[in-house]
């Protein structure tokens, strides 16, 4: 089988600050391989069996080839970075526009797209969705497990309180709906065999793709304006034995706030 | 004016990381060093002591009051400015400023709104192309800079880095009369055991203990006494019995990119043999070595399987027996990496199942991995205090010569083993000094215990090192001031207290025990303080 996962470097949110005009303050802020991604790449790494194969790629600037580096590290066994100045500022359909152009040219052949569910950054959870329709393939989302059959996989979704159970097809997108809260530690065989695999950059030319499909131009969101929110919370302690009483005073309160 | 609050029942004024439970009347809550000054002037007068606290952090009840008010330092916070000397980059603190806070500063680089303590210093460190830090590494990063200035904290980074000491620039003290001294090191040296300083319109002049402070070890047995001493190293390590630390200069140093490693041994004996390897080894150059035994592994998988989420790392692996947390310098990755892969085969390990972490979040999550296991401890024994009131944490805090360091962890085990207590080890084998924390399940098994803890304090100071290597002295140690200065060296001591705290007004019980309950006539006169006009 093989495998082709798509992931992201973000930064550590657990690090990012707010100034005093509500904008990110990113200085001095790590960049990490996305939790969401790395979820995955756990999962098809915890699949995969004897001869598969597993692709990694991500579209972000040089120093996206760290969470790359990752990847190998982990388990890919080859990894491109989709990298070009007419990229930046692309949305989510230009990124999906991007992605699925690599995948059509470099990993067609591929069993399973793999996505995390969402970035931890932007956390708007579309480049699965649209790269899927872009590629015309079925998508499977909130994938908790997954397990390779013959000629296709068995994956188990969870739909906040339901569960269903589904046969994939081969070439099938899927996202994971995980994170793992205690990480991955690499072993440090894994780190000396990951550093020594090679990382593949391709830019706009060699994915085809014209001025006006990627980055900025190619993007039909546009941002008129970005406020910062302040919430202020009134706490209010109560004291109810009643669970029955409880519930109806936090209805009451909710409908209060509307 | 200042704040005062009275403390009522609210018991977090009243103990420390220690557990050690004590009783004060009030809290005093100053924001600048005039309210300081202000606080001391007024108990001085009246003769009532104050016991210093900030961030309650201590293991050993220094901030724990035994009477009295507490001084909480808790207001005065925060980063005053960055300056640069001969010597480097300094960071000017108020004394409560904690080490995560420092750390975080440091590493944004956000120095907006701090001052240029030396022309143009704030853009220059900003322009450094390495991010610079506080090498000093407590464990505890929650600690404020005053309180480890006044312990002389240490860590593992001290393996490289050396005590807190070696990195203090300058220090304000506000003196027990209420008068302040601003002392940078180099200033103000004693002549031969004779010093002599300046604070407001007083001049302190007294004779220093006639002993020497053992700095050939890791130490945080009190001042570092010795003769033509710098006077700043009278404060630092004084737990506050000397005067309050209102302002403090640290230095910092680059930061070099590190990968953190944790290597599993299938046993303690391979563990601790590939310690001194590596400890010897000129490419691995770690800048902290850490053991965790096999007991303490296993205190974490249990931790685990109660809780999956109680520390953010994956599994351990199962034929682990024992560990060794170091780290390594990025730069020399490869190099660094095929000498580890030699050692490890040496010593039956496999780097197939050890963890290597050059992210921030992983490196992190290795810290959080080592600082689980004291922290357990503590809660466990927090745990007790319902059913046993009177029991307390008991770890040992001994450091010893490299020449020493079998024959003491012989001892250790030997002594431990034949007494039937279970315990666990960990900590900085790199300067022979792990934490030995018994694990007490009656206060049967705690008398036994403190026996023989106290046989382990003999055995270090008999063998050239020290009871306390980072955790000071506070209230719960003060034993050991005796067992390695001698009654005359605590009495000497004693001396210089009353010199500058004639009414024993500050932090009584810490260190040196109550200074002013020794009858005055023992005093030979060798020391006096001088008014200076007014």
């Amino acid at each position: 089988m093989k495998y082709a996962v798509a992931v992201k470097q973000v930064p550590d949110t657990s690090e990012v600050r707010v100034d005093e005009n509500g904008s990110l303050v990113r200085a001095g802020v790590p960049s990490i391989l996305d939790p969401y991604c790395e979820y995955a790449l756990r999962k098809i790494e915890g699949i995969r069996k004897e001869g598969d194969e597993i692709v990694a790629f991500t579209m972000g600037p040089p120093q996206a080839s760290e969470a790359l580096r990752r990847c190998l590290c982990l388990g890919a066994d080859r990894a491109y970075l989709i990298s070009d100045p007419a990229f930046a500022g692309a949305d989510v359909w230009a990124t999906s526009r991007a992605l699925a152009a690599f995948i059509q040219r470099y990993a067609c052949d591929s069993d399973l797209i793999v996505f995390g569910a969402r970035s931890s950054d932007g956390e708007t959870g579309q480049v699965p969705f649209e790269t899927a329709q872009l590629l015309s393939v079925q998508q499977f989302v909130y994938v908790a497990d997954l397990s390779p059959e013959k000629d296709s996989f068995v994956c188990r979704q969870i739909y906040g309180d339901s569960e269903r159970t589904c046969r994939v097809p081969r070439g099938s997108a899927v996202s994971f709906g995980g994170v793992d809260p205690c990480g991955t530690l690499m072993s440090i065989s894994d780190r000396i065999s990951g550093g020594k695999k090679t990382i593949e950059t391709l830019g706009r030319v060699e994915l085809g793709l014209g001025l006006y499909s990627v980055g900025l131009k190619g993007s039909k969101t546009r941002i008129v304006r970005t406020d910062s929110s302040v919430i202020r919370r009134k706490n209010r302690k109560a004291v109810i034995n009643n669970p029955g009483r409880a519930a109806e005073l936090i209805l009451d309160e909710m409908g209060a706030g509307r | 004016m200042f704040t005062r609050e009275k403390i009522g029942r609210s018991e977090e004024y009243l103990t420390d990381e220690s557990k050690m439970t004590g009783h004060a009347s009030n809290v005093l809550l100053p924001m600048t060093e005039q309210e300081l000054r202000e606080i001391l002037r007024v108990y001085n007068s009246k003769g009532t002591p104050v016991t210093v606290a900030a961030m309650r952090t201590g293991v050993c009840g220094g901030s724990v009051p035994q009477g009295g008010d507490v001084l909480s330092l808790e207001r005065m916070t925060g980063v005053i400015g960055i300056g640069k000397d001969e010597r480097g980059y300094f960071l000017r603190a108020m004394p409560c400023t904690t080490l995560k806070d420092i750390d975080s500063i440091l590493a944004r680089r956000d120095f907006s709104g701090l001052a240029d303590i030396t022309e143009g210093a704030c853009e220059a460190l900003r322009n450094e192309p390495e991010t610079y830090f506080y090498p000093v590494d407590p464990t505890e990063m929650g600690g404020s800079i005053g309180g480890n200035i006044a312990t002389n904290a240490s860590g593992p980074r001290t393996y490289r880095y050396g005590p807190t000491r070696d990195w203090v620039r300058r220090i304000r003290v506000v003196m027990a009369d209420s008068a302040f001294a601003d002392i940078t090191r180099g200033e103000c040296r004693a002549e031969g055991r004779r010093m002599g300083f300046a604070a407001g319109r007083n001049y302190y002049s007294f004779d220093l203990p006639g002993y020497d402070f053992n700095g050939s070890v890791k130490n945080a047995a009190g001042p570092r006494i010795s003769e033509n001493m710098d006077l700043i190293d009278l404060f630092i390590g004084s737990e506050g019995i000397f005067g309050v630390i209102s302002e403090a200069d640290i230095y910092l140093a680059p930061r070099h990119p590190l990968i953190s490693v944790v290597l599993f041994f299938p046993d303690d004996a391979s563990a601790l043999s590939a310690a001194k390897d590596i400890r010897s080894d000129g490419i691995l150059d770690p800048e902290f070595l850490e053991f965790m035994d096999g007991k303490s592994l296993d205190l974490i998988r249990s931790l685990k399987k109660r809780d999956p989420l109680s520390i953010r790392v994956p599994a351990l692996p199962e034929p682990a027996g024992s560990a060794l947390f170091f780290d390594i310098r990025k730069s020399d990755a490869d190099a660094s990496f095929g000498r580890l892969a030699e050692i490890a085969g040496k010593h039956g390990a496999s780097l197939d199942v050890s963890w290597c972490g050059h992210e921030p979040a992983d490196i992190e999550r290795m810290r959080e991995l080592r600082h689980s296991i004291p922290k357990t401890i503590f809660e466990y024994v927090a745990s007790l205090k319902g059913e046993m009131p009177k029991i307390h944490k008991l770890g040992s805090d001994m450091a010893v010569p490299d020449a020493a360091a079998d024959e003491m962890m012989s001892f250790y085990r030997e002594k431990l083993d034949s007494a039937g207590l279970e315990y666990c080890m960990f900590g900085h084998i790199g300067n022979n000094h792990p934490h030995v924390e018994i694990i007490l399940k009656s206060m049967e098994e705690f008398g036994k215990a403190k026996a023989i803890y106290e046989e382990f304090a003999a055995k270090s100071a008999e063998l050239g090192g020290s009871p306390s290597a980072e955790h000071g002295i506070g209230k719960i140690k003060t034993q050991y001031m005796e067992l390695l200065y001698g009654r005359k060296g605590v009495e000497e001591l004693r001396k210089v207290k009353r010199i500058l705290d004639p009414n024993g007004i500050l932090c009584p019980g810490n260190m040196i025990g109550r200074s002013h309950e020794i009858c005055r006539s023992c005093e030979t006169g060798a020391g006096h303080l001088r008014s200076q006009g007014g």
